[in-house]
C-alpha cells in the first residue's frame, strides 16, 4: 500500500503578518519557511502506518516553487521514500492543487491521501476534501486517530457537537488535525540520509491539469484594531466596569 | 436568484439555519432549504417554520445518524446547477461537503466568510484572522461556507409553514459509514457560536484541576463555555468547545478568559468579540495585554468574589 501525503510550505505562523503595500496580498519579512504544521503531522501519520507494517510506501508531494524542495527534503528526513514536487507557482487556487494532487495519487497508485486539515496560512481548509471529490473517493476531515484494519480505514474525528468514529472503504482522503500525534523531528543523520532519496521535480504541463479562472482576489485588509484595553486594580473594579458595560443588562 | 441551504440538522443545527436563512435573503429572491437523512421529516418541519424559507426539501438516507458526506455530496451534486448559490454553515459538516461538491463540478467555493458585499463578492478571514480578505467570485452556482456568528436569522417563524417536499433518497455510495457518533456532555447550556457571553478556560486550569469555575461563572452569566487548545489537550473539556484558528470563531459581547495565555491560534477565534476581560495569574500572559480589561489575579479566588460583585450566582 502506497500512501501519498501532500504537504504545503508557509512561512512561519509565529510572525506577524502584515499587508503588502499594494495592497493584494500579505507579506512576513524575515519568517522563516515552514511546513504547515497540519501537513507535517499527516507525515508523521503517514510513517507509523508504514512503522505498523500496514503501508509499504510514503511518497511526499508539493505543489510549489523549488524553494518547497526544503519542505519535502525535511519530510524525507522525517522518513518518508521519496518525494515529487509539481513545479508551480504559490498560492495557486485549492482547485487547481487538487487536481495536481489528485492527478499525483492516480499517478502513484495511492491507497490513502493523506494531507493536513487547513494551511495555516490562508486557512480554506478545502484541498483534503476536494482532492476526495476529483477522485469520487471516501473522506474524513479532522482525523485525531487512525487505523488500517483489513481493506478499511477507521478514523476518529472532531466533529462540530461530539467525537465520531468513521469507517472507510480504501482507498480515501484523511485530513489530519492537531491532536492526532506529535510530528518527530528530522535528526541530523537522517538529514543527511535524506539528501539522497529521490525528489524529482514533474511540469504542471506533464499533468494536463486545468486552471480554475473563476474567482479572484481583489484585497486585503486588517481588521480594525483593538482599542488599548485597562488593567483593573481588583475584583471590585472589573465588577463595575463590567456592569456599566451592560454584563448583566 | 435562487439560494440552497444544505441544513446540518443535529447538533445546533436550526439555529445555524436560521442565520443561513437570514444570509441567503441578502442574496437571493428565493431560499430553499435542504435537509437530508433518517427521520428527518422532523427537522424539515422545524425549518418549514423558520422565518424567510421559501421551500424545504428532504431527502431520506438509512443511515441511522448523520448522512456519509460522499452521499450528500452526491445529492448536493444533482441539486447544485438549479440554483445561483449553495451554502451551508462553516462547522466541520459544511467544511467537509462544500469543496467536495465544488470540486465535483469544477468550480471554487469561498468557505468561512464573515461578510458579503455583493452576490458575488465575499470577505473571509486568512492567516488565523489576521488579515481579512475579499474575493470575487464568478462560478455558477457560487459555493459558500458561511460563520454562523457572522449573520444574523430573520428571526422566528412568520406563521405560515414553507412547503415541504420529499425529493428523491440520497443516493448510497458505499464509501464510508459511520461507526459511532459520541455527543460532547453538555456543559453549558448556551451555543458557543452564537452567545452573548463568553467564559473559556485554558492552561491556567489544568495544573489547579477542574473546570469548575469556568462552568459557575457562565452558568451565572446565562453564558457559553468554551475553551482554549491547551484545556482541550489536557483532557479538561471536549475538543469541540475549542476556539481559534482550528476551533470556532466566536464574536460574543462578552468574552471572559479564566486563565487563558493568549496564544495567536486562539485569539485569531475572537477578533470580533465585543469586551474581551482576561483574569490570569500572569500580568505578561498575551491575552491581558489584548483584553479590555484585564485582572491579574489567581482565577479560583477571582471566579467567586466576581460572581459576588456582581451578585450572580
Amino acid at each position: 500500500m502506497i500512501v501519498v501525503v501532500a504537504v504545503k510550505q508557509v512561512l512561519d505562523p509565529a510572525v506577524p503578518v502584515r499587508i503588502r503595500r499594494d495592497g493584494h496580498g500579505v507579506e512576513r519579512p524575515d519568517a522563516r519557511p515552514l511546513m504547515n504544521p497540519f501537513d507535517e503531522i499527516a507525515v508523521e501519520a503517514a510513517l507509523r502506518l508504514r512503522e505498523k507494517g500496514d503501508v509499504r510506501e510514503v511518497v511526499v508531494v508539493g505543489v510549489g516553487p523549488m524553494e518547497w524542495d526544503g519542505t519535502l527534503r525535511t519530510a524525507l528526513a522525517m522518513g518518508a521514500d521519496r518525494g515529487c514536487r509539481v513545479d508551480a507557482p504559490e498560492s495557486l487556487e485549492p482547485l487547481f492543487v487538487a487536481r495536481i494532487l489528485a492527478a499525483l495519487a492516480r499517478r502513484e497508485g495511492a491507497s490513502l491521501v493523506l494531507t493536513g486539515r487547513q494551511g495555516v496560512d490562508r486557512d480554506q481548509g478545502q484541498t483534503g476534501p476536494m482532492i476526495a471529490g476529483l477522485l469520487g473517493w471516501g473522506q474524513a476531515a479532522f482525523a485525531v486517530e487512525m487505523r488500517i484494519q483489513n481493506d478499511r480505514v477507521i478514523v476518529r474525528r472532531e466533529v462540530d457537537g461530539g467525537q465520531e468514529t468513521v469507517n472507510l472503504a480504501i482507498p480515501a482522503v484523511i485530513t489530519v488535525d492537531l491532536r492526532m500525534n506529535t510530528p518527530r523531528y528530522a535528526s541530523l543523520p537522517n538529514i543527511m540520509r535524506a539528501r539522497s532519496k529521490p525528489l524529482e521535480c514533474l511540469s504542471l504541463e506533464s499533468l494536463g491539469v486545468s486552471l480554475p479562472e473563476d474567482v479572484e482576489w481583489l484585497d486585503v485588509r486588517t481588521p480594525p484594531p483593538r482599542k488599548p484595553g485597562i488593567r483593573v486594580r481588583d475584583v471590585a473594579e472589573l465588577a463595575t466596569r463590567l456592569k456599566a458595560l451592560g454584563l448583566l443588562s | 436568484m435562487s439560494v440552497l441551504i444544505v441544513a446540518d440538522h443535529l447538533g445546533q443545527g436550526d439555529s445555524w439555519t436560521a442565520r443561513l436563512v437570514g444570509a441567503a435573503r441578502l442574496l437571493g429572491s428565493t431560499v430553499t432549504v435542504l435537509v437530508a437523512g433518517s427521520g428527518c421529516q422532523d427537522a424539515a418541519v422545524r425549518l418549514a417554520s423558520l422565518a424567510g424559507v421559501d421551500e424545504v426539501l428532504y431527502a431520506l438516507h438509512p443511515a441511522p445518524v448523520g448522512v456519509p458526506v460522499e452521499d450528500l455530496a452526491q445529492l448536493v451534486l444533482a441539486l447544485a446547477p438549479g440554483y445561483t448559490h449553495v451554502l451551508a454553515t462553516a462547522s466541520t459538516f459544511g467544511a467537509e461537503l462544500i469543496p467536495r461538491v465544488a470540486a465535483m463540478l469544477g468550480v471554487s467555493p469561498v468557505t468561512g466568510v464573515v461578510e458579503m458585499s455583493d452576490r458575488f463578492t465575499f470577505t473571509r478571514p486568512i492567516h488565523a484572522n489576521g488579515v481579512l480578505a475579499r474575493l470575487r467570485v464568478s462560478s455558477t452556482p457560487i459555493f459558500l461556507t458561511l460563520q454562523p456568528w457572522a449573520f444574523s436569522s430573520t428571526g422566528g417563524s412568520d406563521g405560515t409553514p414553507a412547503p415541504m417536499r420529499r425529493i428523491q433518497d440520497v443516493p448510497q455510495l458505499g464509501l464510508s459509514w459511520r461507526m459511532d457518533f459520541i455527543p460532547s456532555t453538555s456543559i453549558g447550556q448556551e451555543d458557543l457560536s452564537t452567545a452573548q457571553v463568553v467564559v473559556a478556560g485554558g492552561g491556567g486550569l489544568e495544573k489547579s484541576g477542574g473546570f469548575v469555575p469556568v462552568q459557575q461563572l457562565a452558568k451565572s452569566l446565562g453564558g457559553a463555555v468554551g475553551a482554549s487548545r491547551a484545556a482541550v489537550d489536557a483532557g479538561l473539556v471536549p475538543a469541540d468547545l475549542q476556539i481559534g484558528q482550528t476551533g470556532r470563531s466566536i464574536a460574543p459581547k462578552f468574552y471572559i478568559a479564566l486563565g487563558i495565555s493568549g496564544a495567536i491560534q486562539h485569539v485569531a477565534g475572537i477578533k470580533d468579540a465585543g469586551t474581551v476581560v482576561s483574569i490570569n495569574r500572569d500580568p505578561q500572559a498575551p491575552m491581558a495585554a489584548m483584553a479590555d480589561l484585564a485582572l491579574t489575579a489567581d482565577l479560583y479566588e477571582a471566579v467567586p468574589a466576581l460572581m459576588e460583585a456582581l451578585g450572580v450566582k
